[in-house]
């Protein structure tokens, strides 16, 4: 045998083997088709724009538009196109992860304003746009209103909040959370190896006990959002954000428009019946900026009683489970599965296996329950008049 | 350019295509293996090139002025001492001037005096900064040999610029070793060896051996625990002192194994890659931890350089047919300069120093005992054994530690057993058990696995191989260089 036909032999099969698995997984999976983001030097990463793909999961196709979100192309602002513009930033819950985009609460709220205009004789076509990242802070979302959203002018502005986005943004460490923005070979074999072995690998060989400075800092906040996110050590992450919050509402306003924050709710806190929620910072906030003609100037949704009331068996079900197991769900960041054998699982509005993201029901139930305190606080009637 | 690359992958096939295809014009594929050896020195720094050039230049006139010049002549120790001092002039200017002017600062401090000289030193951003050659204290070690062994008798020079150029600077062995000998490696340049199916299925069997060895035991130690215990950073939150001593410990013997892993697995995939070629070089690591004393360890680690200081520093200070205390002496000075080679720090000197003082004490120990040496039992083998193997693991702790404060408090936390064992995941026991357990198998173990990919049809083989790049790929933690490339 020859030198050349030795080693022909040899690279052959090497070749063949991983044509065959890139192959395989690219014909019958998902792999080497996820939606994938790219460094962003202001916004630290964001999807890249005109890309339709798999979700992380594999379980819904995504789009993101030339403008490089989930959502499909944008009507151009024009004044007095005619058009309702509603604006959505937020992190993956309101991205819609786990859900079809037709499926998410923006969605939804759109369908649901835009029928109430019908009924109400306003000749206004209502158009969502949702700007949600997945894994954006709350100082990633206040960006990307000042870069991309005010282009649009549009006449809502919903951020759609949870406590761990007053986080401080460092574009670094929040890329290291989210190593499967970096994938950029786009190959089947890579996105499989790498969900099948190399994060679960790496995240079982990380040690519990040591983590480098930046890592150290951002556990330490993490633990505080956590555990203690009402408590003093924790007021100076939310006075930031409250002030950011305020200067957002400014631009907002300035622009003709109106804000409201969204506190979503969350299964692990749910799951505390006497818990806190980040609603009790948002109210009183929202009630502070005043009003105009008997209309609030900001308004904040606590969509937690919407919730409770929406799941109430498996709720008490789950809280008689005890705290220990949705702080262990919190904890490990992980996904906390909800099996059929759970009693009411019927009635959860929450991705049963994903229980950190909302299911169809739970965009629905929260997209009622938006448009309900839109509609009470008479702002609905007044953007539309103006 | 990493050998665990799919860069280097590519690289080297490349290379031995071309090099079969011409088996039968010498000059071609010699050309074509210096060309491929220098591009992938460029790969780092093409600058430094020039340094492998001069070197190279200098060594191979030398070496032929060297034998021209009548024997005992000055003419020869002149041709000799210009080798000398062309490669140890670039060794310290490169590698050893910020150690030099920081110990002149300190000694001009210590009578009180300030001196600053041209703000050069890398510690203060200096033009030196980072300008360490890759690789070169090995070629400049190997080029030594070359002019000594000349001036010895022990060679001929080499006729061939071209061939000593390949010596020189060929790849495989390049950055960090194997310290090949000029007596073994110009012969087979002059006379390639014929293609042999066997040669190269050991071949490849060498470099997967080696990247397993790097990358899934050293780099996985490396990456989750030596460096994590190691780091005694109090803003990453947590020290040595911090961790307690079990886990120290443990991760001690974990940093032996990642040394041992990294450095052997780079040898073991220069050694196969040359042998691809058709080249055999030494072999550099034979199971280290297995040595029953600490001479024997020695014998088994990084056997290229411990010779080459043995050979031409230990035996030129007189080696051991001379007194014993300078006996003692010369080998305190070959150790203190064998830390010294590793890097331009007193805790490499120390540590050298530390195994110069070890091998001393054996010595007059074994002149105590009755007929010099240990009675054999299968105790005293183990005894041995444990011995050597923790005079070298706690001497690692010494190679690592950043500074002499780290270093102090790395002992005093070995002593600290007040904090119990941390947890560790059970992968890393598993990857530290299997580590030290293939490592004190039988050598025919790893010669039937050999001879068994051997055996199989190339396809086969591609199997295997296929694999085997699956499994590192997926497996190993993510880009971590090879340590010894620092030396």
């Amino acid at each position: 045998m020859s030198p050349r036909t030795l080693i022909g032999w040899r690279t052959l099969v090497v070749v063949l083997v991983f044509v065959a698995l890139e192959g395989a997984l690219a014909a019958f999976t998902g792999y080497g088709k996820w939606v994938t983001t790219e460094k962003d030097a202001e916004l630290g990463w964001r999807p890249i724009p005109s890309q339709t793909g798999w979700s992380w999961d594999l379980s819904v196709a995504e789009h993101i538009n030339s403008r490089g979100y989930r959502d499909d192309e944008w009507t151009p602002a024009r004044e007095d196109d005619g058009v309702f513009r509603i604006a959505l930033l937020g992190n993956s819950m309101t991205y819609g992860s786990g859900v079809a985009i037709e499926d998410t609460w923006g969605r939804e709220l759109e369908r649901l304003v835009q029928a109430e205009f019908d009924r109400s004789g306003i000749d206004l076509r209502v158009e969502s746009m949702n700007f949600a990242v997945q894994g954006y802070v709350f100082e990633q979302m206040a960006r990307t209103y000042e870069r991309e959203v005010r282009p649009f002018r549009p006449d809502l502005v919903l951020v759609g909040t949870v406590p761990f986005d007053a986080s401080p943004f460092d574009g670094a460490s929040g890329e290291q959370d989210v190593p499967y923005r970096r994938t950029i070979a786009k190959t089947a074999s890579h996105d499989f190896l790498l969900k099948v072995v190399m994060l679960p690998l790496k995240g079982r060989l990380r040690l519990g006990w040591s983590k480098d400075a930046v890592a150290a800092e951002k556990a330490r906040v993490d633990t505080l959002i956590r555990e203690r996110p009402y408590s003093s050590d924790a007021e100076y992450l939310w006075d930031a954000m409250r002030a950011r919050m305020e200067d957002i509402e400014a631009q907002v306003e300035a622009d003709g428009g109106r804000l409201v924050v969204v506190a979503l709710p969350q299964f692990s806190n749910l799951v505390r019946e006497s818990a806190k929620t980040h609603a009790e910072i948002w109210t009183p906030w929202a009630a502070s900026r005043g009003e105009t003609a008997g209309v609030p100037n900001a308004l904040a949704v606590d969509s937690r009683p919407a919730f409770e009331k929406a799941m109430p068996k498996l709720l008490a079900g789950m809280r008689k489970l005890g705290f220990k197991d949705a702080r262990t769900f919190v904890e490990d960041s992980g996904y906390w599965i909800v099996t059929p054998s759970i009693a009411h699982q019927d009635e959860n509005l929450f991705l049963d296996d994903d229980m950190g993201h909302y299911g169809e029901r739970g965009h629905r139930v929260l997209a009622q329950d938006v448009f309900d305190e839109l509609k009470r606080s008479g702002w609905l009637e007044v953007l539309a008049r103006d | 350019m990493l050998f665990n690359s799919f860069q280097y992958l590519f690289f080297l096939w490349t290379v031995y295509l071309l090099w079969w295809t011409w088996s039968e014009r010498r000059s071609w594929r010699m050309s074509m293996v210096l060309v491929a050896s220098y591009w992938f020195y460029a790969q780092a720094d093409w600058r430094f090139c020039s340094l492998l050039l001069i070197s190279t230049a200098v060594d191979f006139v030398a070496g032929r002025r060297i034998a021209a010049a009548p024997e005992g002549s000055g003419g020869r120790r002149l041709w000799l001492w210009l080798s000398v001092a062309s490669n140890l002039g670039m060794l310290g200017f490169f590698k050893y001037f910020d150690f030099f002017v920081d110990g002149f600062e300190a000694l001009f401090a210590s009578f009180g005096s300030q001196l600053d000289l041209w703000h050069l030193s890398a510690a203060r951003g200096g033009p030196l900064e980072y300008l360490v050659p890759a690789g070169i204290s090995f070629y400049t070690f190997q080029t030594l040999s070359y002019t000594i062994d000349v001036y010895r008798g022990k060679m001929q020079p080499c006729e061939s610029w071209l061939d000593f150029a390949v010596y020189v600077s060929f790849f495989p062995q390049l950055v960090a070793g194997p310290i090949v000998r000029a007596v073994d490696f110009l012969p087979q340049v002059a006379n390639p060896a014929p293609f042999d199916r066997d040669r190269v299925s050991s071949g490849i069997f060498q470099i997967l051996r080696g990247l397993a060895k790097k990358l899934l035991m050293a780099d996985v130690l490396g990456v989750y625990l030596v460096d994590v215990a190691f780091r005694n950073d109090p803003d990453a939150g947590l020290t040595i002192r911090e961790l307690g001593g079990p886990t120290f410990a443990i991760a001690v013997y974990a940093y032996a194994l990642q040394l041992y892993g990294d450095f052997a697995g780079y040898s073991d995939i220069a050694i196969g890659s040359a042998r691809l070629l058709g080249f055999d070089l030494r072999k550099n690591f034979d199971a280290p931890f297995k040595s029953k004393s600490l001479e024997e360890f020695w014998t088994r680690w990084h056997i290229s350089m411990s010779s080459w200081f043995m050979d031409y520093v230990y035996v030129g200070l007189g080696g051991s047919r001379t007194s014993m205390l300078k006996i003692l002496r010369n080998v305190l000075v070959a150790w203190t300069l064998v830390g010294l080679w590793h890097g331009a720090a007193w805790t490499f000197v120390l540590w050298g120093f530390y195994h110069g003082v070890w091998l001393c004490l054996v010595r007059l120990v074994r002149l105590a005992l009755p007929q010099g040496k240990m009675p054999k039992s299968p105790v005293t083998s183990v005894l041995g054994t444990l011995f050597a193997f923790h005079v070298v693991a706690f001497s690692m702790i010494i190679f690592r530690a950043a500074d002499m404060g780290d270093l102090r408090d790395a002992v005093a936390v070995l002593f600290d057993w007040s904090v119990p064992l941390r947890p560790l995941p059970t992968e890393l026991w598993i990857v530290l058990v299997v580590g030290y357990v293939t490592h004190f198998l039988p050598e025919r173990v790893t010669l039937g696995l050999e001879a068994a990919f051997g055996r199989l049809h190339a396809a086969g083989q591609g199997l295997v191989i296929a694999g085997a790049i699956g499994c590192f790929y997926a497996l190993a933690p993510p880009e971590a260089p090879f340590i010894y490339f620092q030396f």
